[in-house]
């Protein structure tokens, strides 16, 4: 589930599904949501639903469905739950509702007789933030923040800076920790701006986000970039996976004057792993 | 970025619209519908209709780079087509005919300046097909209105159809007068019973049609716009007059209708270069009363049947004397 | 399935199509297929079409699909989602 960064791309453009699959980003997410008008989701459904059983799989893809109370949902859900999608992207989450869209997907998926896919909940509501605490329970695959509509909901001015949105980001990391999940950044939608782009990110991170929404492709390598692993960061965590090697035989080792123990050396292996998914080590 | 309609009945929204195609030379006339491209509030474009034709597209200078004539076209072509319209034309400057083309309209007909291009079903080669004929010898064609058939169409229908050895009436199918089309056109029929070389035939939308003709119908000899006639001629010339294999095409005298001589000068003009033949027949009066579908008109509100027996056929008076004017 | 009204689908930007579908009663399948690919993709485009229309079991329709060079998967949508609205 793991990606640096995931880029929305308008599920009736075809000129853009085409081109999406060229592209660096970690996951694709199919939007049948908000960047389709009421008139073409029947028209964004089907395009979606062709591509992803068509297009070359270079990233994960993923489809942010329409929410539970509209009259898309349940076709959206229908159409491409025996697809080869990796996750549904829920909008709208609190606890509850998640609740509804999973039961619903979970039924639709033993009707049809496949695996019931990943579901990660948007959370863009004052509820959404407010009910983390039970929606950990469930069954969520990932925490993806929606900052836009959440500052609607919560009577916030949206800025830059992104003061009003600290305590979302803070309440999204840390279940996710607990939960044991990906947590996912909202985007920065202010698109020409790059440095505005720079800071955001490095902001996200340091707020322990595992990555960041892009709506522009020109995002996407900047997103890697601060997402990913530095070459120091890479070395050490080779270097650990070697003296580990070296010392098969104990759980506990000396690495760089620091304790090496199985919970560290897990995570070295986890970067590793990533690192070469995401083409940062060549072999 | 996002269209939306513009409500023309909003004198300052009309106003906008009206300014902001001054710089492309484009001049907001006949519209029945106006779309708006924003970016951000920000007016980028537009584009226009009248029923089904298509019209006053232009973007923003800055913003030209984009493709954005696409998704306009788009949309105002869907709003013709939700407002039942299965076929959209496009008049346009020459200067803009390969971009149109791109989008999959075809050229019809064209001018020196303006070209005539259609979208949809069916085609203007479908529908001229409909009107092939394997008749041989020398076709001559006339095209009448007939609000109602009077003793005048009668005359100039006799005089064609014995100099020629088919004739081709064509009647006005645009639903545009008091009389609607179906009843002119049965009253045509019996008018001509009697001629046997005579084949009565609807006009289409190609020939004398709001559509590809609207400034025809406006009645105002300043606005019939010589552009639209030059291609309704084309049309004829290229359409009708190929497939019928029609030589001569006939035209009553008109002294009163400004908007009708001028167009008939310009079918004298371009149809002979296209190897049709153009003859004016002269009117016929009855009683020093010049016969006009006017004057029966009038006639028939007022129940003058005295006069109405000089004016129209027997056929035509006992539709007249059978149905309330409305 | 019966196609009983005009439905149209998709777009004419780069990489789509754009399907007009007509009611047609007992013609059969009429297709016009527009592209500037014709010469060299004209077949696969008809092709696919007919697939889409075999599945949907339709009989009787008038089709025309004018293409901005579509891939497969486009054309299969713009066609599909066109027949659902022409019901």
């Amino acid at each position: 589930m793991n990606g640096r960064s995931y880029l929305f791309i308008p599920g009736n453009s075809a000129g853009m599904m085409v081109s999406s699959f060229v592209l660096d980003a970690d996951v694709l997410i199919y939007d049948l949501e908000d960047a389709v008008s009421l008139d073409q989701k029947d028209s964004a459904r089907h395009l979606v639903n062709e591509a992803v059983r068509f297009l070359p799989k270079r990233s994960q893809c993923w489809v942010r469905v329409n929410p539970l109370d509209s009259p898309y949902f349940m076709k959206d859900v229908d159409a491409l739950i025996d697809s080869p999608i990796d996750a549904f992207l829920l909008p709208k989450c609190d606890d509850v509702r998640f609740k509804d869209m999973y039961a619903y997907i979970e039924a639709t998926a033993k009707r049809k007789n496949v695996h019931i896919k990943p579901c990660v909940a948007l959370i863009e509501s004052a509820t959404g933030v407010f009910t983390l605490p039970k929606l950990i329970k469930l069954n969520v695959s990932g925490l993806f923040l929606g900052a836009e509509d959440l500052s609607a909901d919560m009577h916030m001015t949206r800025t830059k800076g992104s003061d009003e949105i600290m305590l979302a980001r803070q309440q999204v990391v840390l279940h996710a920790r607990v939960k044991g999940i990906v947590c996912i950044d909202t985007p920065f939608v202010d698109v020409d701006d790059m440095d505005g782009l720079q800071y955001d990110a490095i902001k996200a991170k340091q707020f322990g986000f595992d990555g960041k929404a892009c709506i522009h492709p020109k995002q996407v390598s900047q997103i890697n970039q601060l997402f990913g692993y530095s070459d120091e960061q890479l070395q050490w965590a080779q270097g650990v996976l070697d003296m580990a090697k070296k010392h098969a035989d104990v759980a506990v080792f000396n690495y760089q004057g620091s304790m090496v123990d199985r919970p560290i050396l897990l995570r070295a292996q986890h970067m590793v792993d990533l690192a070469r998914k995401w083409g940062l080590i060549h072999e | 970025m996002y269209i939306e309609a513009l409500d023309l009945r909003q004198l300052s929204d009309y106003k906008k619209l009206s300014d902001f195609l001054v710089p492309f030379g484009l001049e907001l006339d006949l519209v029945d519908g106006a779309y708006v491209l924003y970016d951000q509030r920000k007016w980028v474009g537009c584009g226009c209709k009248y029923r089904n034709v298509l019209k006053n597209f232009a973007i923003a200078p800055e913003y030209q780079s984009q493709q954005l004539l696409e998704p306009l076209l788009q949309h105002v072509k869907e709003e013709a087509f939700k407002q039942g319209y299965l076929k959209t034309f496009i008049y346009t400057p020459k200067s803009n005919k390969a971009l149109f083309e791109s989008l999959y309209y075809r050229l019809i007909v064209e001018d020196d300046k303006v070209c005539l291009l259609e979208n949809g079903h069916p085609s203007f080669e479908d529908v001229m097909k409909s009107y092939e004929t394997n008749k041989r010898g020398v076709t001559g064609a006339i095209v009448v209105n007939a609000n109602p058939f009077t003793f005048g169409h009668q005359y100039l229908i006799e005089y064609a159809s014995s100099r020629v050895a088919a004739l081709d009436v064509f009647v006005v199918e645009e639903e545009a007068s008091l009389f609607s089309f179906q009843t002119r056109m049965q009253l045509v029929k019996e008018g001509v019973a009697h001629l046997s070389n005579v084949t009565v035939l609807p006009s289409s939308e190609y020939m004398v049609s709001r559509a590809t003709f609207p400034t025809y119908f406006l009645k105002d000899e300043k606005r019939v716009n010589r552009h639209h006639a030059q291609l309704d001629a084309l049309l004829f010339a290229k359409g009708f007059a190929s497939s019928r294999h029609i030589s001569t095409r006939f035209f009553g005298e008109e002294p009163k209708d400004i908007t009708t001589k001028n167009y008939m000068d310009i079918c004298a003009k371009i149809l002979p270069e296209h190897g049709c033949n153009v003859v004016i027949i002269p009117r016929i009066s009855a009683d020093e009363t010049l016969i006009s579908a006017t004057t029966v008109r009038e006639g028939w509100k007022r129940k003058d049947w005295a006069l109405l027996e000089k004016l129209v056929p027997s056929s035509t008076l006992a539709y007249l004397t059978s149905h309330e004017y409305p | 399935m019966i196609v009983s009204k005009p439905a149209v689908a998709g777009t004419l930007e780069s990489n789509d199509c754009y399907v007009t579908v007509l009611p047609n009663h007992s013609s059969g399948i009429q297709l016009v297929i527009r592209s500037i690919v014709m010469q060299k993709y004209g077949h696969l485009i008809e092709k696919t079409i007919r697939e889409v229309l075999e599945e949907y079991q339709i009989e009787h329709v008038s089709l025309t699909l004018e293409d901005k060079g579509a891939l497969d998967f486009t054309i299969k949508a713009r066609v599909k989602t066109a027949l659902e609205r022409s019901v």
